[in-house]
């Protein structure tokens, strides 16, 4: 069973067109959502939370109808978002006074243990936190009502690389149980490298893969050799391109055509993640 | 808790750093300084509050804060003009304390003035409808000017009515209605209503076609 499907989703801003973006995401594993930035990844993260209404397109979460006149679902998610969406001028303690009747499976002595974890005070006002304290908070909000769903866009950004791996292990710790999922938006892939088990990459409001990160490893290749091996056919088959005065390096996304077509003559190396979002960000014809 | 009860519940909390502003703004125009029956308490008050209370949920990453929460749409827009209302009846309230209080330390009587009362409380309703939905379609931006323009209309306007009631031909109308009182006050009450329904059907129409 998928915790989330999103099937056919489209939306249109001006100067911006997401297109026909449908993938599921697996129960019981982690699924990174990446791309560049303006790419989408917010807007699908939003469709799912309510916040954005699509032009077209449906989602389930966890079996249920979601989208901007739902709510209940909401109950089995636990949200982190990219910037601060709490009233700035109360204290942690208030603004978890506002929260926690909302949610029907709130735990005050796991909040409570998340907060002494996080070392954060109660009293202190939002407005007075630092970065890194308001998205543990952010964390310790969406815990502690035991989602089986949690949704988080771009947490990592802006974090130091402390409590960034802290946050990984923290994820890693809660996926443990069976039946918990994790959808996490990022441009900083090399978290994904970590713990991620499904990769949904988009670009330009387009739907690129959304697979296995193995098999996704296992699948784009990249190229490094002379220049002389760059023809027109060759550079169709390339993802994206990268020259220089000497040769080039190319992403293939296919290994078994590549070593077909290129044979000795090249270097293959495994990319990373960072590596096909670059490279298909780009696209071809990149000088260095 | 029923969800709308929370919502509500969350305006209260919300309102709560108003609080000592709320207090000095109602002695400052109460009768202790001001005369009596001030329009601009009756007037101002109950409106300052109302927008006070709305206002807290103005910005957009609040906005996106409450759609997070496991709450439908309908439920967000309708909570807000139920927190409005307890907000313009309390406000009210607050102006009448106030002016009970003054009634009773100046003149030793205790007095209501009722129509004052009714008509602060019609024409609150009636800028709350209007406000409302401007509030949901014009966001945070094009909020900071409505403030402003709301706050004059609602002080013009109370100088108007006050007029508008001392006049000669609303005197014969002001007969008519001591004439009729439960049919002036069912009319009036319907159309409050109406307008109030109309208000908030606009409102969910606008808040359901949001992106934030």
């Amino acid at each position: 069973m998928n915790a989330v499907e999103v099937n056919g989703l489209s939306k249109s801003y001006s100067g911006y067109k997401m297109n026909d973006i449908s993938f599921p995401v697996p129960r019981g594993y982690i699924t990174g959502l990446i791309g560049p930035n303006g790419a989408g990844k917010s807007t699908i993260i939003k469709a799912i939370m309510g916040m954005v209404v699509p032009d077209e397109g449906t989602i389930t979460v966890l079996g249920q109808n979601a989208g901007a006149m739902e709510g209940m679902y909401k109950q089995e998610i636990g949200y982190i978002s990219d910037e601060n969406i709490f009233y700035e001028y109360m204290s942690l303690e208030q603004m978890k006074r506002i929260i926690a009747p909302f949610y029907t499976k709130w735990d005050e002595d796991l909040y409570l243990k998340y907060m002494d974890l996080f070392e954060l005070p109660s009293r202190k006002k939002i407005k007075d936190c630092s970065k890194g304290m308001k998205t543990k908070y952010s964390i310790a909000l969406a815990l502690s009502h035991h989602p089986s769903l949690l949704i988080m866009d771009e947490p990592t950004a802006g974090l130091d690389p402390v409590f960034r791996r802290e946050l990984l292990d923290l994820l890693a710790e809660y996926i443990l149980e069976e039946e918990n999922t994790i959808l996490f938006s990022t441009h900083l892939t090399t978290d994904l490298d970590r713990v991620a088990d499904y990769v949904t990459f988009v670009n330009r409001g387009r739907l690129i893969f959304s697979d296995n990160k193995d098999e996704v490893l296992e699948r784009y290749i990249i190229i490094k050799g002379g220049k002389e091996l760059l023809d027109g056919d060759i550079r169709k088959e390339m993802i994206g391109l990268r020259e220089t005065e000497v040769g080039f390096e190319g992403l293939s996304g296919n290994r078994d055509q590549a070593k077909t077509l290129f044979g000795e003559k090249v270097i293959y190396q495994a990319p990373t993640l960072e590596d096909i979002m670059y490279f298909t960000a780009k696209g071809g014809k990149q000088h260095a | 808790m029923p969800k709308v009860i929370c919502l509500i519940r969350k305006d209260l909390i919300l309102i709560q750093r108003y609080l000592w502003l709320i207090l000095i703004y109602a002695f400052v125009f109460s009768g202790f300084i001001q005369s009596n029956d001030s329009t601009l308490l009756y007037g101002l008050l109950p409106g300052l509050l109302l927008i006070l209370a709305i206002g807290s949920d103005m910005r957009l990453p609040q906005q996106q804060f409450l759609v997070s929460l496991p709450v439908k749409r309908n439920y967000l827009v309708f909570s807000k003009y139920a927190s409005s209302f307890i907000f313009l009846v309390l406000g009210i309230a607050v102006c009448l304390i106030m002016n009970v209080i003054t009634d009773m330390v100046d003149y030793g009587v205790l007095k209501v003035n009722a129509p004052l009362v009714l008509g602060t409380f019609v024409s609150m309703m009636v800028f709350m409808s209007i406000y409302l939905p401007l509030y949901y379609w014009l966001g945070i931006k094009g909020a900071q000017y409505l403030n402003i323009v709301m706050m004059v209309i609602i002080m013009v306007g109370n100088g108007a009515i006050s007029s508008l009631l001392g006049s000669e031909d609303m005197s014969r109308s002001l007969e008519w209605v001591s004439a009729h009182a439960w049919a002036a006050g069912i009319l009036t009450a319907s159309a409050t209503a109406l307008v109030v329904f109309i208000s908030y059907m606009i409102s969910l129409a606008i808040f359901r076609k949001k992106d934030l």
